[in-house]
């Protein structure tokens, strides 16, 4: 594919600009604290200067146990959504498709919701119940649409469909019957954020979206061949099954990882790789994969950013990326140049 | 003998889509497969390229058996072209033939700079070298086909398996691609099998004809043999004139018999 010099340099700055925004988003923060000393603190942080400290150390704390895991969080957050997004699109041959399809949101919401209603109000239970659900959602999904050792794409998004409104229905029981003030708790869960973000839950998280996202990366190309129909898949020389299994899986190991600690955060799977194909007019998933996972992580950073730092109060990112994400796909839909995807 | 098709038989319940089907191959050699709709050219096809599992016969490529050998290596001797289609997502002229290159690859590997010198190798062969860029929806339907055996090629296969090449494509389409088919095939030494509804295209680019029935064999042979009046209303159910014009056959079909003949 040849580019233009502006196309290139659009390309150039989307690789580099989560590096740019990590390090602007450091500066930003409900309590204001000057630039100058946030960058004497870092620069002393990193050369473990002891200089004589003219700051709060209150400012370190903000700076590197608030700030930072949850910059961490957002870029990681970003990176899982839109490769898991993309990887989807290829193998379902939709570009409307993510993780939600395959019913690893709703799974996950019920997850955290029967969580906070057995009262197990420790943030790691509810993580680990939204993520084991999230998984048997799509267990359940994959094994209903295997019918005679064989899996059809028009069957997975159909069971998908099934299992996803199974478990809501699930999650609304649970809203019926808990007491009122859960309620708000399981909704605030729902909504996506990353107020609560500490190191631990970016370690929690970090091990399996890195290992999702570097299969789905490994198998870029592979993507393009499983884009195609399954007999044509097959005479390729592919094991369809099998790889499609792969791809479905990982893409549902970055997705319940994420969903497990910060809710779900919905559009920014379709909106990138989509973007992305339209930006470069190519279906090449050696070019989606990685521009999706850079371009995703500095706009969820960008939306979490503008999320903490724009209103007096916190406004939880999943509505922000969802009130942006939902008219800029409308505006997509009716620009879109012939021929990208049709 | 390249390809051999023994005593073959395919069913998808009680009846069978196919029945007793032999037919053998040479290196070289071009076989068309005729017959109405729903007569089995594409089971046939499909059970070539492993698709479908026959009940019973064996298919053998060099002595083989093509349902011995694994999935990824199978592609390595069977090209299939499908009819032709319409993909969702445009890759390049060049990537999609790329594709081919999928059974020499590992699942997490990229193509190296073998395979995109096959891929370009191919894209010149039919004639496509100048469009490599050239998103794969923006293309016409010829041009579309000869992308599909471009990929099939890459694939460097001894057998090439196509389905109905040429439906769907103008006139001189038609003839662009068939005449690319068969001088590929002679060429590389492979052997190729096609379904076909056009009997004067069967006539001029095949040197063999397999005609189908109900799954059955009804005729078999050099085309100017097997293309007669008889095979043909056999087989169509119409009444067809053969026209010898300068040593060259035409089917020219006249009428649909009233009632459905039987022998």
């Amino acid at each position: 594919m040849k580019l233009s010099v502006p196309k290139k340099a659009i390309l150039y700055f989307l690789y580099f600009s989560p590096l740019l925004i990590v390090f602007f988003s450091i500066f930003i923060g409900r309590l204001y604290i000057p630039a100058g000393t946030v960058l004497r603190i870092i620069i002393s942080k990193i050369f473990s200067l002891t200089p004589e400290k003219s700051w709060p150390r209150a400012y370190e704390v903000i700076i590197f146990e608030i700030r930072l895991p949850r910059i961490i969080a957002a870029v990681l957050g970003g990176i899982a959504l839109s490769v898991s997004g993309a990887s989807l699109q290829a193998v379902f041959r939709n570009p409307l498709v993510d993780t939600y399809i395959l019913g690893v949101s709703a799974g996950s919401a019920f997850g955290a919701a029967l969580a906070i209603s057995l009262l197990l109000l420790d943030s790691f239970l509810v993580q680990i119940f939204a993520f084991i659900f999230g998984i048997i959602a799509f267990g359940t999904t994959y094994l209903v649409a295997k019918t005679q050792g064989d899996v059809q794409v028009i069957s997975l998004i159909l069971a998908g469909i099934i299992v996803s409104s199974l478990f809501s229905a699930c999650l609304s029981i649970i809203k019926f019957i808990v007491e009122p003030n859960h309620v708000a708790d399981i909704v605030y869960w729902l909504l996506g954020r990353f107020s609560t973000i500490s190191w631990k839950e970016v370690l929690q998280i970090f091990p399996p979206i890195l290992i999702g996202s570097l299969i789905l990366f490994g198998m870029r190309w592979r993507l393009n061949a499983l884009s195609m129909k399954d007999e044509e898949a097959k005479t390729l020389g592919i094991n369809v099954e099998k790889e499609r299994l792969l791809v479905l899986g990982a893409a549902t190991l970055v997705s319940a990882s994420l969903i497990s600690v910060c809710g779900i955060i919905g559009w920014i799977g379709l909106i990138i790789p989509h973007t992305i194909r339209m930006l470069f007019k190519t279906a090449d998933n050696r070019k989606i994969i990685p521009l999706s996972a850079a371009t995703g992580a500095s706009i969820l950073l960008l939306a979490d950013n503008i999320a903490r730092s724009l209103l007096p109060y916190e406004i939880p990112v999943g509505i922000l990326t969802t009130l942006c994400g939902a008219p800029f796909f409308l505006y997509l839909l009716r620009k879109r140049s012939k021929g990208v995807w049709h | 003998m390249a390809l051999v098709i023994d005593n073959l038989s395919f069913s998808y319940d009680i009846e069978f889509e196919l029945r007793e089907i032999k037919i053998q191959v040479e290196k070289g050699g071009v076989v068309s497969l005729l017959g109405p709709n729903g007569s089995g050219k594409t089971t046939l096809l499909k059970c070539i390229c492993t698709l479908l599992k026959p009940k019973k016969g064996c298919i053998f490529i060099d002595k083989k058996s093509i349902f011995e050998i694994g999935q990824r290596e199978r592609a390595k001797i069977i090209g299939y072209v499908p009819q032709n289609h319409n993909p969702l997502f445009a890759l390049s002229a060049l990537d999609f033939v790329l594709l081919g290159r999928t059974p020499y690859t590992s699942m997490f590997s990229l193509p190296s700079e073998e395979d995109y010198s096959k891929a370009e190798e191919m894209l010149k062969l039919v004639n496509l070298y100048h469009m490599r860029d050239r998103s794969y929806t923006q293309i016409s339907g010829g041009e579309r086909q000869l992308l599909l055996i471009a990929r099939a090629l890459t694939q460097e296969p001894e057998v090439l398996i196509l389905d109905e090449p040429t439906a769907h494509l103008d006139l001189k389409n038609q003839l662009k691609v068939m005449t690319i088919i068969n001088k590929i095939v002679k060429e590389r030494k492979i052997c190729a099998i096609m379904s076909q509804h056009d009997p004067n295209l069967a006539l001029r680019f095949s040197n063999f004809i397999v005609i189908l029935a109900k799954g059955q064999i009804i005729g078999a042979g050099k085309p100017e043999v097997v293309i007669n009046e008889a095979n043909i209303a056999k087989a169509y159910g119409i009444n067809a004139r053969i026209i010898n014009n300068n040593h060259c056959k035409i089917v020219y079909p006249i009428s649909v018999y009233p009632v459905e003949v039987t022998d």
